[in-house]
């Protein structure tokens, strides 16, 4: 995962559909080689990796959930 | 953030002849020289070891959460994958050479009810479909069947049938007048300037330049089918990783053997492209206690079986709906969860939908609106 830490204009992934909100958005992606190819099947998804994604994505929406306005978007 | 490790090379197509000089003739000792076939498409590129991954480690304090346990989001996975194995058995495009949850098909409307039966059960109770209307402009192109054959010839050796590459696929926007092409291949490496400077390229190799077709060889492991690189001539195929390294040893071989143009192939191809095609979204509202809006959004659309692109995601965002469906108070702020069609179709936006939706009725349903402490839901106050 390529974190970017500050505040950008690119928008990846489905960010972009999102953009005449004009709020702060923030994607994550996690891009393998066999990207849009027939090499994405179901065996390489890594079982622990989701739990993780999910328990930080929730922790993540819950603060962005209590968190100001101007922490959201500084 | 898409790692770009697709290091492509490409073969062309052309009606012309070659001028590579012969080298030192190798008699053949075996059906195409010798060469180890590339074996098709059926062993994956990716291997899973019998060592599991790293388990997951809980941090102190985390609440017990089953709607995260591993196994259940790896399975909703496997069901969201199976959506798009389904449209290939049904030959939802074409003769099935093409498949996934493509937008503006059945497998794509499918995967959204699906989301959209999980939110539910859940205990969201304000959950709906959004139809959408397709920009009139935007067309999608696929291919519907196609096949890229190796022509034999009995100076390659002994007994050589001819030989389907079967990880080639057509990309957009190629097309076959009468569907079917025989040509000599060239090769000509990475086709920059400083390549084709030393080649006889008049008439001949790119596609301005009078080329009938490109190949794409595709540098990544196996022999997959993969999508990526549109619009590089017309026909323009991707090769995979096992398929790309033949014709270009071939070709290598021939020249040694003294006939430098013997490589031919034929490409039969048909394509179609849609337009007006429909779609939808699933729209989940968790009413919050501020009339501000958190939206969560995972595309369901994918290209193949699309496990990571996005079937994990999806997943993720339905075990996120358990959470926060379940939850004894409800979240600070009011929480949107979409999933969305339109990534991979042009003129299908998904995201675009529930903003204009938002903008004429809210998000929320007028019970859900009832039931939050003010008197809407609403997103920013800039587009609200």
């Amino acid at each position: 995962m390529n974190v970017i830490a500050e505040r950008s204009t690119f928008q990846s992934g489905e960010t972009g559909g999102w953009t005449e909100l004009k709020v702060a958005k923030v994607s994550v992606m996690q891009a393998p080689p066999l990207y849009h190819t027939t090499g994405e099947v179901l065996d390489v998804s890594s079982a622990p990796g989701l739990e993780r994604m999910a328990r930080f994505l929730a922790n993540f929406v819950t603060a962005a959930a209590g968190a100001t306005r101007a922490e959201l978007n500084p | 953030m898409r790692i770009a490790v697709h290091i492509p090379v490409a073969l062309v197509l052309t009606l012309g002849l070659g001028h590579a000089q012969a080298q030192t003739p190798a008699a053949p000792k075996g059906p195409w020289f010798g060469l180890t076939l590339p074996g098709g498409t059926r062993a994956p590129a990716v291997l899973v070891g019998t060592r599991p991954p790293r388990p997951v480690a809980v941090p102190p304090g985390d609440a017990s959460a089953p709607e995260f346990d591993a196994a259940a989001i790896k399975a909703d996975v496997q069901t969201i994958v199976q959506f798009a194995v389904d449209s290939r058995a049904r030959k939802e495009v074409g003769n099935g050479q093409m498949w996934g949850r493509i937008s503006g098909f059945p497998s794509s409307d499918t995967t959204v009810a699906w989301a959209a039966d999980q939110f539910r059960q859940a205990g969201i109770t304000d959950v709906r479909l959004q139809p959408i209307a397709r920009d009139a402009r935007a067309s999608l192109w696929l291919p519907l069947t196609w096949r890229v054959t190796l022509l034999t010839d009995p100076a390659f050796g002994p007994g050589p049938e001819d030989l389907v590459l079967e990880s080639a696929l057509p990309v957009g926007p190629s097309q076959i007048a009468g569907g079917s092409l025989t040509a000599p291949l060239i090769y000509v490496g990475t086709a920059s300037a400083a390549v084709l400077s030393h080649l006889d390229v008049k008439g001949k190799i790119a596609v301005k330049r009078g080329a009938v077709g490109v190949f794409n060889l595709v540098r990544l492991p196996g022999n997959e089918l993969s999508r990526d690189f549109s619009d590089c001539g017309n026909p323009c195929l991707n090769i995979g990783g096992r398929d790309g390294w033949f014709p270009e040893s071939l070709l290598d071989r021939a020249t040694q053997a003294g006939m430098p143009n013997a490589v031919r192939v034929r490409v039969d191809l048909t394509t179609q492209t849609f337009r007006g095609l429909k779609a939808v979204n699933a729209v989940a509202v968790i009413p919050g206690r501020s009339p501000d809006t958190v939206v969560l959004n995972a595309h369901a659309d994918a290209w193949f079986d699309g496990a990571g692109d996005n079937a994990d995601g999806l997943a993720v965002l339905v075990a996120l709906a358990r959470h926060y469906g379940k939850a004894a108070t409800p979240p600070e702020r009011t929480l949107v969860l979409v999933a969305s069609a339109g990534h991979h179709t042009p003129g299908i936006n998904g995201p675009r939908r529930p903003i204009r939706a938002k903008r004429r009725s809210r998000w929320a349903s007028p019970t859900t609106r009832r039931s939050c402490r003010r008197s809407s839901i609403a997103g920013p106050p800039a587009t609200a």
